[in-house]
């Protein structure tokens, strides 16, 4: 039995191994996304707040400091797909909270990654077509300056889609009140939506 | 090629993936299937300078192989291809690791690896290819945040694309190939009896053999059998594998039984 090429291969298969290991944490994330949404469970980023503008023209912090939880998801107007269903899984996520009466302790933000395009009248537009309130669920946009660092911050990816619109990695991003990023969602996942919700706020 | 030469060609390659490296990572296809094999050929250019890694543990070659396979499974994570586009550290791993930990390993253990692993890994790659480009167009997910479900469906036609490129690749010369000899002198009937007592400079002649096999097969079947290849199959005439010893019969003629294992054809 030769056992130089032996050991070497054990070795070697170790090595790919611990590596690929370490390369999808522990084999559980092999995609960015999934790889976001398994950081941001296990060590819980602090985000940075920043004024936004939102739909009734008013100047808001996003994540509020007022003790109420956050949940933040980006969309541009001009989305004919992702974007709607986003709008209409918020529209029930926020039923949902003014039914549990977690509707007071919870800020809904639609935030537009497109602040040159989205003024706030088309804001107000798709927030009215999606029954953004206003109070519970407002849509804001950011001061294109700060765009780049929330977009990173958020981890969110924004690509041109090739036909004059965008895609990104639309997903609903639940914040505690001490502006720690707790858990990311699916954007239709509303009933995951509630319990972190539920969850963010102890 | 000397050494110089061949680090000078491995870093022309990294340079052009490098110069190149805005249009060929807009395209996740061109990311994955022409940025990532040039760097893997720099590596594969670059291998003979690493002979003196090599050594009695890459005996067969599998560790440098299993080093390479670990390295190319890295960079087909679809976080990897997104950690390359967005953070310049993943970037330059993906430079520096696809030549030395991607294409040198490969051909350190192709050049070591016997006939059989290398068949082993054409189809293996074929195979993978054929998983990567169902996988890739039918994927329900965005698997990159960089790139759309449109480069996707692109990049699976390409893994398709290469797929059948490396099947033809590997089968074309397969209808070049020698046809599998019928037993070249005639076979020597062992278990009729017959080698026991034949002498080791016996060179086999047809009719001996077939006087051997005698009862199973008249002399002038057995003739033709072994003649040409067409008659391989002719019922009742023993064949035989093709010789392991197949230099020509000089200088000593026939040292070993023309014909190693012969069989009885099953009827």
């Amino acid at each position: 039995m030769r056992w130089a090429p032996i050991i070497a291969t054990v070795v070697a298969a170790t090595g790919v191994v611990a590596m690929l290991g370490w390369a999808t944490d522990g084999f559980r994330a092999f995609t960015a996304e999934a790889a976001r949404r398994l950081a941001v469970v296990e060590r819980s980023p602090v985000v940075p707040s920043v004024r936004v503008e939102t739909m009734d023209g008013t100047w808001i912090t996003v994540p509020p400091v007022d003790g109420r939880a956050t949940v933040v998801e980006f969309v541009y107007t001009g989305c004919p797909t992702i974007c709607r269903v986003s709008g209409e899984a918020l529209a029930r996520l926020r039923a949902r909270l003014v039914e549990t009466g977690l509707a007071g302790r919870v800020l809904i933000v639609t935030l537009s990654f497109d602040p040159q395009t989205d003024t706030p009248e088309s804001l107000a537009d798709w927030g009215r077509r999606h029954g953004a309130d206003g109070r519970v669920w407002t849509v804001a946009r950011p001061r294109p300056a700060d765009l780049p660092a929330l977009l990173d911050a958020y981890g969110i990816v924004v690509i041109p889609d090739g036909a004059g619109g965008w895609v990104h990695n639309a997903a609903l991003h639940v914040i505690d009140p001490s502006g720690r990023l707790r858990a990311i969602l699916d954007v239709e996942d509303v009933r995951g939506a509630e319990a972190a919700v539920r969850d963010a706020l102890g | 090629m000397n050494r110089r030469r061949r680090v000078l060609a491995a870093l022309a390659l990294v340079a052009v993936a490098a110069l190149l490296r805005e249009p060929l990572e807009a395209r996740l296809a061109t990311h994955v299937l022409a940025q990532m094999p040039l760097l893997v050929a720099a590596g594969v250019i670059l291998a003979p300078c690493f002979d003196v890694l090599d050594g009695e543990w890459n005996r067969g070659g599998t560790a440098a192989l299993v080093v390479a396979a670990g390295c190319l499974a890295v960079w087909m994570l679809p976080r990897s291809v997104d950690a390359a586009l967005r953070d310049p550290v993943a970037e330059l791993a993906k430079f520096a690791s696809l030549p030395v930990l991607g294409g040198a390993p490969l051909a350190l253990g192709v050049r070591r690896a016997p006939p059989l692993l290398r068949a082993f890994l054409a189809a293996q790659a074929v195979a993978m290819c054929g998983v990567l480009a169902f996988l890739y167009t039918h994927a329900p997910v965005r698997l990159c945040n960089g790139y759309t479900e449109e480069a996707q469906r692109e990049l699976g036609i390409g893994f398709l694309a290469l797929g059948l490129a490396l099947a033809f690749a590997f089968v074309l010369p397969l209808f070049d190939a020698p046809d599998r000899p019928a037993a070249p002198s005639g076979p020597t009937g062992i278990d009729a009896g017959g080698a026991a007592g034949k002498s080791a400079d016996d060179t086999c002649p047809v009719s001996t053999v077939c006087e051997i096999a005698g009862s199973a097969s008249p002399p002038s079947v057995c003739a033709k059998s072994t003649g040409g290849s067409g008659r391989r199959g002719t019922p009742g005439c023993w064949s035989g594998r093709a010789d392991s010893n197949r230099r020509p019969a000089a200088p000593k003629a026939a040292a070993l039984p023309a014909c190693a294992t012969p069989r009885h054809r099953r009827r």
